[in-house]
């Protein structure tokens, strides 16, 4: 029996090679979406947990108990004292990563430097390869271990171990005493030099380090205890009032943790919940796909169940046929997903800006899970045909094609209006992300963003002088500026006060910066006058910097420091008038000029009050270079060499501001990006779905055509009565989902402080394009049918 | 063997009901070859249909060789066909995608034969039915007469009690038809009793009984003396 079901099955594929191809078509692209989302959405779970001990490790964090504010930043000396204090501490460490360019002999490389201290080892996973002692490694103060990719790199051919390399200027170089193997992708870190750091341990809180700090906890120690112990220790140590102690599971910190110092971008576990339902809702609809066309299929098939019956076929028999002709597509819609996954994932690694490959993903939990949701869909898809047509009484089917299943085709409507439901949500949602996007990268900062290229901190000397000369003669150079401004990072200082007799807490960032700052960023003044050597007050002060005066003389001379505020900052400290005085908090000065809003952070915050301060012979900073040239690339390379030319020993890397800025919007991007491929696959599979669906429903309507035709039909009627109903079945699609997505994109657009006004126009294109794509498909296959000659039609019937 | 008492079937869509069958009372005995005749609509392909268990009344008795039917759930019926009862379609109702000889092992398949004694009954009965050189074709190969041979070697090959019969020769021409009509009376001969459905008064002659069927009444019942005699 099971032969002669598997032999009418085949057959019968084959006979219908047209909607079998689009049937397993619709399967395989709806299979492949939902695993490759599974294979990101393990791949975001699995961050950190290779390190064996990962359940007994957390982060500190410090919350403000009042206030929303968590920070990573604290005194150094918090790992040790806790050791020290609480016996369930059993290890730690910290983690100081910067990313810079180094030199092996003649080739640059960009590195991450990692400085931890020993007991590193104790917490993360990372294998000692080669070389270094696990009991002896990083004792020494000029010992590195380098990893095994960068070794291959640096030193290709030969043992990276005992060659030395230097990582900063003038300082001894370090000797390579080990490698280590690479840390997995997955890893909220990454480094690629391990060397020791000599952070002085205190828990002084007059300063914090960015580097964050871990610890062990013993086994079967809960970080209650240990947070419980703390309590009794804030006063010991100085915590300031309203700071507590939060211990963040290392696990968690990939996905839960939004501090502003994470060592990496992280992800954030929102977006885990929104690409598992839209992988959800692309099952659906290949799912949904798959049952529409098995039914309308089968009933051509309705002749062949009706003899099987009438022959002594049980419903039972009949449910295992249909269930099992059903998984003949799963079985191989399955096989192709896993061939071609291995290509896809990359792929899809390339559009998300990771770059992970196949066999980083795959393993038995993936293939596990993939295989669960596909045998669970295979499943349904297979149950509800199976159902309705093994119920068929015999003698209905044996008619023949009536063209009637139970429940009227008011399901199978149902059906469509569902999978255009999801495809139109999708498709406002991604419109509304791109605008958004775009919205960002367009929207006026308060200075120009475009033709400048900015470097990494450099701690230059009074070569830049020369450099800054020679560069300016350069075509295509407009101006150079230095300042301690890192886009979207930080703007140099920060300083919060409270004046007295005033609950007011003022914030102010503050941005030091050279003469030409202004007219590098193009940031416009709208009241009072720009920094200018003309000034001979402003002139003196930077000329003398205050060396050999007194004290009643320097006070003198920072009173007359020339300071230039955003309109926030202006607003925040009710100055209406330029020439005003300020002497609250860090600001120590004379207000000379009030420039636009100048916002160089995210947009997702609003625009902080910021005041600039002239430095105006400083060497040290972030460097500006800005361009007007119709040829950047050639106007880069030329400021590149300038550079090497006269800062052999300090290497750089210029990038362009823009670029830079748009890191900040990474996991939008991601989004974006994954909506507008998933949206394309859905509306993909409606399309393919539809044609099936329309294929059978004129197999069942070409004697009416026909009939119609004779009566004196158009070719206009007959493709209005074909898509007619279609046509309604969209319309009521869009509108159903119009509140749904109105809400769920305000909900993410209220994440932004500066954002689109959600218009109309992403819900009228996303119903245009669903009309649009439905009209083509159901024409296009109508056509030939209706083409046909009235007479043979008439004559087969 | 089948006793029919008041039997009552009504076909219901969401505006109409039409009674299609209203108190027939009909009995057949063992060896009988009867034929139900009648216009377009008069309700003989539904009392055949409900005489082969393909569906289901509203109200009445149905016995066959003393055992109730009409009570029997999905299952029962299916299982109660498959050993009783065999069918000819006028549309033969082959399976397109089975060959001549898989159409026809299929029921004894669903009767659960070994593949052995069902390669060697299918094999006899294609003999029989004169139609070994097509036992590899597909139906959409064969001419309608050879496929309504397929058809009744399908319907005798688990050797069932009863043969129900629509239309065997109703899209035949007419010496195919002849044919077909021979066939069934040898197999009435051999002892099957043979219930069938026919608009032709030709093919009514070669039954025992004839009995008329009118807006789903029996109107009248008729025997066939040339054939009853014959018998005797």
């Amino acid at each position: 029996m099971f032969r002669i079901n598997l032999k009418i099955a085949f057959r019968n594929i084959w006979k219908n090679r047209l909607t079998a191809s689009i049937k397993l078509f619709g399967l395989i692209a709806g299979l492949a979406s939902v695993v490759l989302l599974v294979a990101y959405v393990l791949f975001e779970l699995s961050y950190d947990r290779h390190n064996l001990n990962a359940d007994r490790i957390y982060r500190l964090h410090v919350v403000q108990t009042d206030g929303e504010n968590e920070s990573i930043h604290m005194p150094s000396g918090m790992v040790e004292m806790m050791k020290q204090e609480i016996p369930e501490v059993e290890e730690g460490t910290y983690l100081s990563i910067y990313e810079t360019p180094i030199q092996v002999d003649r080739n640059m490389f960009k590195v991450k430097i990692l400085r931890t201290t020993a007991s590193f080892f104790d917490l993360f996973t990372v294998p000692l390869k080669e070389g270094a002692d696990r009991n002896t490694v990083l004792k020494e103060p000029k010992e590195a271990l380098v990893s095994a990719a960068f070794a291959k790199q640096a030193f290709p051919g030969q043992s990276a171990i005992g060659k030395t390399i230097s990582l900063n200027l003038n300082s001894t170089p370090y000797l390579i005493s080990g490698i280590i193997g690479d840390i997995p992708k997955a890893s909220h870190f990454h480094g690629d030099i391990l060397v020791k750091s000599n952070l002085k341990q205190v828990v002084n809180w007059r300063g914090y380090t960015s580097a964050p700090q871990y610890i062990l906890l013993k086994k079967g120690t809960s970080p209650a205890t240990v947070l419980a112990k703390m309590k009794s220790l804030y006063k010991k140590y100085q915590f300031p009032e309203k700071i507590a102690l939060k211990l963040m599971p290392l696990t968690d910190i990939h996905l839960h943790s939004h501090t502003s110092g994470e060592l990496e971008p992280n992800s954030d576990i929102k977006y885990i919940y929104i690409f598992s339902i839209v992988a959800s809702l692309i099952l659906l609809i290949a799912v949904v796909n798959f049952i529409n066309l098995t039914v309308a299929a089968s009933l051509k098939r309705s002749k062949e169940i009706g003899v099987k019956k009438v022959l002594g076929a049980s419903m039972q028999q009949l449910k295992v046929q249909f269930l099992s002709e059903s998984y003949i597509y799963f079985i191989a819609a399955t096989f192709v997903v896993f061939l071609i996954i291995m290509d896809l994932i990359p792929l899809l690694g390339n559009r998300l800006g990771i770059n992970i490959t196949f066999s980083e993903v795959f393993n038995l939990k993936m293939i596990g899970i993939s295989l669960t949701i596909i045998v669970l869909s295979g499943f349904i898809a297979a149950f509800y045909p199976a159902m309705v047509l093994s119920r068929m009484m015999p003698a209905d089917t044996l008619k023949g094609y009536t063209g009637h299943i139970p429940g009227k085709g008011g399901f199978k409507k149902f059906l469509v209006v569902f999978q255009f439901a999801i495809s139109a949500l999708l498709m406002v949602c991604t419109m509304v992300i791109y605008s958004q996007l775009k919205y960002i990268s367009n929207k006026n900062l308060g200075f120009d963003k475009d033709q400048v290229l900015v470097t990494s901190y450099n701690m230059l000397d009074n070569r830049f002088t020369g450099f800054k000369e020679a560069l300016l003669k350069e075509k295509g150079v407009k101006s150079l500026s230095i300042s301690t401004f890192n886009p979207g990072v930080s703007y140099g200082g920060t300083s919060s006060w409270t004046n007295d007799g005033d609950t007011t807490k003022y914030e102010m960032e503050m941005v030091y910066c050279d003469l030409d700052f202004m007219k590098t960023l193009d940031i416009k003044v709208l009241k009072g006058r720009s920094f200018s050597e003309a000034t001979p007050a402003e002139l003196k002060a930077f000329n003398t910097e205050g060396q050999g005066l007194t004290e009643k003389q320097q006070r003198e001379l920072e009173m007359r420091n020339p300071i230039l505020l955003n309109e926030a900052a202006a607003k925040s400290l009710n100055i209406k008038n330029v020439d005003t005085l300020l002497l609250a908090g860090g600001l120590q000065g004379k207000v000379i000029g009030v420039v636009t809003d100048f916002n160089g952070m995210s947009l997702h915050n609003k625009v902080k009050p910021v005041a600039l301060y002239l430095q105006p012979k400083t060497t040290s900073g972030y460097t500006y270079v800005k361009m007007e040239t119709d040829d950047l690339p050639a106007t880069r390379k030329t400021i590149e060499a300038l550079w090497k030319k006269h800062f052999p020993d300090v290497v750089t890397e210029f990038q362009f501001l823009d670029q830079y800025l748009e890191k900040l919007y990474v996991s939008e991007m991601r989004l974006g990006s994954i909506f507008i491929v998933f949206a394309g696959m859905a509306i993909f599979l409606c399309c393919i779905g539809l044609f099936g669906i329309v294929y059978y429903e004129l197999e069942q309507k070409t004697k009416e055509i026909a009939i119609r035709k004779v009566l004196g039909a158009s070719l206009n009627d007959l493709l209005t009565l074909m898509n007619k109903n279609f046509v309604i079945m969209v319309l009521i699609a869009n509108v159903i989902i119009w509140p749904i997505a109105y809400l769920l994109i305000n909900k993410w657009l209220s994440t932004f402080y500066y954002r689109i006004s959600l218009s109309y126009w992403p819900f009228v294109w996303a119903m245009l394009i669903c009309l649009v794509l439905t009209i083509l498909t159901v024409s296009l296959k109508a056509l030939s049918t209706i083409k046909k000659s009235p007479v043979d039609t008439l004559k087969y019937e | 063997m089948i006793r029919i008492e008041k039997l009552e079937k009504i076909y219901k869509t969401e505006e109409i009901e039409t009674t299609a069958l209203n108190d027939i009372n009909l009995h057949v005995k063992e060896g009988e070859f009867v034929s139900i005749m009648g216009p377009s609509g008069c309700g003989k392909s539904t009392l055949l249909n409900v005489m082969g268990l393909l569906d289901k009344p509203e109200k009445g008795s149905y016995h066959f060789m003393d055992t109730e039917l009409l009570g029997l759930n999905d299952r029962e019926r299916a299982n109660f066909r498959k050993r009783n009862m065999g069918f000819v379609f006028q549309n033969f109702n082959l399976i397109d995608e089975l060959t001549v000889f898989e159409n026809i092992e299929l029921p004894l398949i669903y009767n659960k034969i070994a593949t052995s004694e069902r390669k060697r009954l299918v094999n006899e009965i294609i003999e029989r039915m004169n139609i070994v050189n097509r036992s590899g074709h597909f139906p959409q190969q064969l001419s309608g007469g050879q496929q309504q041979r397929v058809a009744v070697a399908r319907a005798l090959v688990t050797k069932p009690k009863l043969v129900l019969a629509d239309e065997p020769t109703g899209n035949l021409d007419s010496s195919h038809g002849n044919e077909v009509m021979e066939l069934l009376c040898e197999l009435n001969e051999a002892g099957t009793t043979i219930v069938m459905v026919t608009h032709s008064s030709h093919d009514a002659s070669f039954s025992n009984r004839i009995i008329n069927l009118k807006d789903g009444h029996v109107i009248s019942e008729k025997m066939n003396k040339g054939r009853n005699e014959e018998l005797i």
